[in-house]
């Protein structure tokens, strides 16, 4: 069983998986591109060797390098993160193939995955809620494409079966303009995603964005830990994470969640994984599952008081987990805002260096982040530089503890968005909770009118 | 060539690998594994290097760095001689170590002509993409 693991990422994730590893015992390789050879994070890790120059296509995507560094410093597991290389069935089964763990689940249950169309037939047969929609291929006369849509009822949505994260999509109001839309929309999914297949479903036009974090084991074990509300987001991004979604009904999330383990069990699923819904009158839908680590998985951490990553690493050490469903207790709320350098107004990526660096603390405060004061947010890669989780005895309790936790926090010679998230904090619509996922595109419309 | 007996299968790969400037194939078959070394191994392994590294201009001469990361070697593993000791006289494409990952040896490539001035990384040591590894004067 492996003793060391290769961490195929940067930034805090790469520091939020070291320590994991330390947590366990496994010593740590950590790989970097040139751009971040002075990240501090790497001098924590037993071992730290540059793969390529900052361009991530050349390093943090560069499979051959990565496997390369671990054929010579002898590291047995690879945990890819979340982003790069975390959900390529290719480079999973490049990892097995070379003897070695890929921390996820099989390439097979990636490539499933990653096929919306043959991930939505197979969460049916699970028998887990999916927009209505047909979960086969598109027949190819247009009568017949048009049959389908009649029968959803419009507006649809045209979706890549290559896309997902909000990309490769496109709404349609009525009747007339729906071949040309998927003409469209599966012209661009060729090029973007090398597959040109397309599907249709039912569109939701108020849903919110909630998710389920689900984890098993490779001995038929599998349970889900809880609900996310994930719907203020800005262009498919999210900004502000929490668990467990507001106002919906615990025996409802306990029911869906149950059909989310099951799922897993049928596919074989073993790893972290989360099962993404749209929320809307009242129900849960189905639209895409991640088979990695998610960025905002401290809140489900905070409320269950589960080290995810340390039990993802166990699992991926073929242990069998040790905790029951029944044992699984979602307590109080978290809260986390995710911290990007960026212009305040624009949202344009802003890297810089950091010259004043002041964090929030006292109780049930988390800052998972990789930077400081002399740190530079490298303009190669994803703008986010801190993650600020807090954790309430209940959801006003969290939202008290955020607004201050973004008071005291203070970070000079970048421009960021802690003013922003003061100011949703602040909002009676992200207050009152349970907001859908155009709230915070429709607040920030109307603050620039203001 | 499925046919032919492993004998007749050697000759064939080595008369292929005669026309270009492979030197070393290694193969791992489910039958076993074997390895077909041409002479002349300075200018045989040139081609197999990976995309070459700009070198970093230093006072003394100029870097040359590793083109991946890797076990850098100075010498091929069948070999004792070391492929560019300090004072050789070196043409561009000319190999100046090896960087050995498992079984996989890639050359790293001399930018210019130039002379050996020192190496830079052990033999054996574990190196970074980008890190000088020899000095060319």
């Amino acid at each position: 069983m492996f003793d060391t693991v290769l961490i195929a990422n940067r930034g805090e994730i790469a520091l939020r998986i070291q320590r994991a590893c330390r947590g366990l015992g496994l010593r740590t390789v950590a790989v970097y591109s040139e751009a971040d050879a002075d990240a501090p994070y790497l001098q924590a890790a037993d071992q730290a060797l540059c793969i390529g120059p900052p361009a991530p296509g050349q390093s943090y995507l560069n499979q051959a390098a990565i496997l390369f560094a671990a054929k010579i410093s002898g590291a047995q597991a690879i945990h890819p993160g979340y982003g790069f290389l975390s959900e390529n069935a290719g480079f999973a089964a490049r990892v097995e193939a070379a003897g070695l763990v890929f921390v996820g689940p099989s390439a097979e249950c990636i490539r499933t995955m990653g096929d919306k169309v043959a991930a939505k037939r197979a969460m049916r047969t699970a028998g887990v809620p999916c927009v209505p929609g047909p979960d086969q291929a598109l027949p190819s006369g247009p009568a017949a494409i048009h049959a389908i849509a009649d029968a959803i009822g419009y507006p649809v949505i045209v979706k890549a079966a290559g896309g997902g994260g909000g990309r490769g999509m496109r709404v349609v109001h009525e009747p007339a303009t729906l071949i040309d839309a998927l003409a469209v929309t599966r012209e661009e999914a060729r090029r973007a995603f090398g597959n040109a297949e397309v599907y249709i479903e039912k569109f939701l036009s108020h849903p919110r964005h909630v998710e389920i974090q689900v984890l098993a084991d490779s001995h038929g074990n599998a349970l889900w830990l809880g609900s996310r509300d994930c719907s203020l987001q800005r262009r498919n991004q999210k900004v502000v994470e929490e668990a467990p979604a507001p106002g919906i009904p615990v025996a409802q999330v306990a029911a869906v969640g149950e059909r989310c383990a099951e799922a897993c069990r049928q596919i074989g699923y073993c790893g972290v994984g989360t099962f993404e819904f749209l929320y809307e009158n009242d129900a849960f839908y189905f639209i895409e599952m991640n088979t990695r680590l998610q960025v905002e998985h401290p809140v489900t951490e905070m409320t269950t008081g589960i080290d995810i990553v340390q039990q993802q690493l166990r699992v991926a050490r073929g242990e069998r987990l040790s905790l029951h469903q029944a044992d699984i207790v979602c307590t109080g709320h978290a809260i986390e805002c995710r911290l990007n350098a960026e212009d305040p107004r624009s949202f344009a990526p802003a890297p810089g260096w950091i010259t004043d660096w002041v964090l929030p603390g006292g109780f049930s405060v988390r800052v998972d982040s990789h930077a400081g004061a002399g740190y530079r947010v490298s303009p190669y890669y994803d703008s986010m530089f801190a993650k600020l989780i807090v954790h309430g005895a209940t959801r006003a309790d969290a939202l008290d503890r955020m607004r201050l936790a973004l008071a005291e926090m203070q970070v000079g010679g970048i421009a960021t968005n802690l003013a922003l998230h003061r100011e949703i904090m602040d909002d009676s619509g992200f207050t009152a909770g349970g907001v859908d996922i155009h709230h915070l595109e429709r607040w920030l419309a109307a603050r620039a009118v203001a | 060539m499925a046919s032919d007996s492993p004998a007749e299968q050697v000759r064939y790969l080595a008369s292929l690998l005669a026309g270009t400037s492979i030197g070393l194939l290694e193969l791992t078959t489910a039958e076993g594994s074997f390895r077909l070394l041409r002479d002349g191994l300075s200018s045989a392994i040139s081609p197999m290097v990976a995309p070459m590294v700009a070198p970093k201009g230093t006072p003394g001469g100029d870097d040359v760095c590793a083109p991946t990361v890797g076990v850098f070697r100075h010498a091929h593993p069948l070999q004792q001689a070391p492929l560019a000791p300090p004072g050789q006289q070196v043409q561009a494409g000319d190999p100046l170590g090896l960087m050995q990952i498992g079984s996989l040896l890639l050359a790293v490539q001399a930018p210019r002509d130039g002379v050996v001035d020192s190496v830079l990384a052990a033999d054996g040591a574990m190196v970074g993409f980008g890190t000088p590894v020899v000095r060319l004067r």
